[in-house]
């Protein structure tokens, strides 16, 4: 966090040059506040109804965007997709553990689980088994 | 699971039970042969006639959204009872059941043939499961070196 008394052109700059290093993702957290996500903070992406959010070790932000458009925008980040209304972050991947019937569960950093579905756990694991 | 997933569940389940059911055949005959006696051509036919039956609760599990753990928990057991019913439904009808010997050992060789492939089938996850999280660790390492190094 950089704090200044008034916003100057050099800090403008400043600020300009801190949110382009580094990608971010357009998020509304729970005030509707319009809020710059990085997307190394992001765990995983649901998406509920119609809606989409990322969840960060912390915060919940709702992405006014379809899964599958951030599903191809996130994938250099290492983010696939695990079931159908989930994307979670290879990184961010504590373990994996079996679940029934050919499912498994993916235990995040921040300890919550993600359910890796069947049609998607050949997928899954061939790109993690490609990785490196 | 979506129907393509359901239907290839249930061929590999017809598979699966037709040489459980085989093997416990076996099984109890070399335990106790006089249950066997007098036995005709179509007792070759039973593993057949089992499988088709007992495929069919299959459907139970096939549900359009994703399930969470506990529910699918549920499903598991209302399958096994269901594989259960019918399986003595099927014994009855062919008349296995007059045997007390095979009233005894066909409803246990179900829980033992039902429980052995669910446990198979865990290890077999388990195995995979580990292979992934020794992968992901080497990448999360990989992803930690690289963010060091820029």
């Amino acid at each position: 966090m950089i704090e200044c008394v008034e916003m100057t052109p050099e800090f403008e700059d400043i600020k300009n040059y801190c949110l382009s290093k580094g990608a971010f993702l357009t998020g509304y957290a729970k005030t509707s506040s319009r809020q710059q996500v990085c997307i190394r903070d992001i765990l995983y992406v649901e998406a509920i109804d119609e809606k989409v959010f990322a969840y960060t070790k912390e915060q919940v932000f709702e992405i006014r965007q379809r899964l599958y458009e951030l599903e191809a925008e996130l994938a250099p980040y290492k983010f696939i997709r695990c079931s159908k209304s989930f994307l979670i972050c290879l990184f961010k991947v504590e373990s994996i553990r079996p679940a029934l019937n050919g499912r498994y569960l993916a235990c995040m950093t921040n300890g919550e689980e993600v359910i890796i579905s069947r049609k998607y756990a050949k997928h899954v694991k061939e790109t993690i088994m490609e990785e490196l | 699971m979506d129907v393509r997933s359901l239907l290839k569940k249930c061929m590999m389940d017809f598979l699966l039970i037709q040489a459980g059911i085989t093997l416990a055949m076996g099984v109890s005959g070399c335990m106790m042969p006089s249950a066997y006696d007098g036995i005709t051509h179509y007792f070759f036919f039973l593993p057949f006639v089992y499988a088709f039956f007992c495929m069919i609760p299959s459907v139970v599990i096939y549900s359009a959204k994703e399930l969470s753990i506990k529910e699918m928990l549920v499903r598991k057991v209302l399958h096994f009872i269901l594989i259960e019913l019918i399986v003595m439904l099927v014994s009855y009808g062919i008349g296995a059941l007059e045997n007390a010997f095979l009233r005894k050992a066909i409803p246990l060789s179900v829980v033992v043939v039902y429980a052995a492939i669910n446990v198979l089938e865990y290890l077999f996850y388990k195995s995979e499961a580990d292979t992934m999280t020794r992968r992901l660790q080497d990448i999360r390492k990989k992803g930690r070196e690289d963010e060091s190094g820029e």
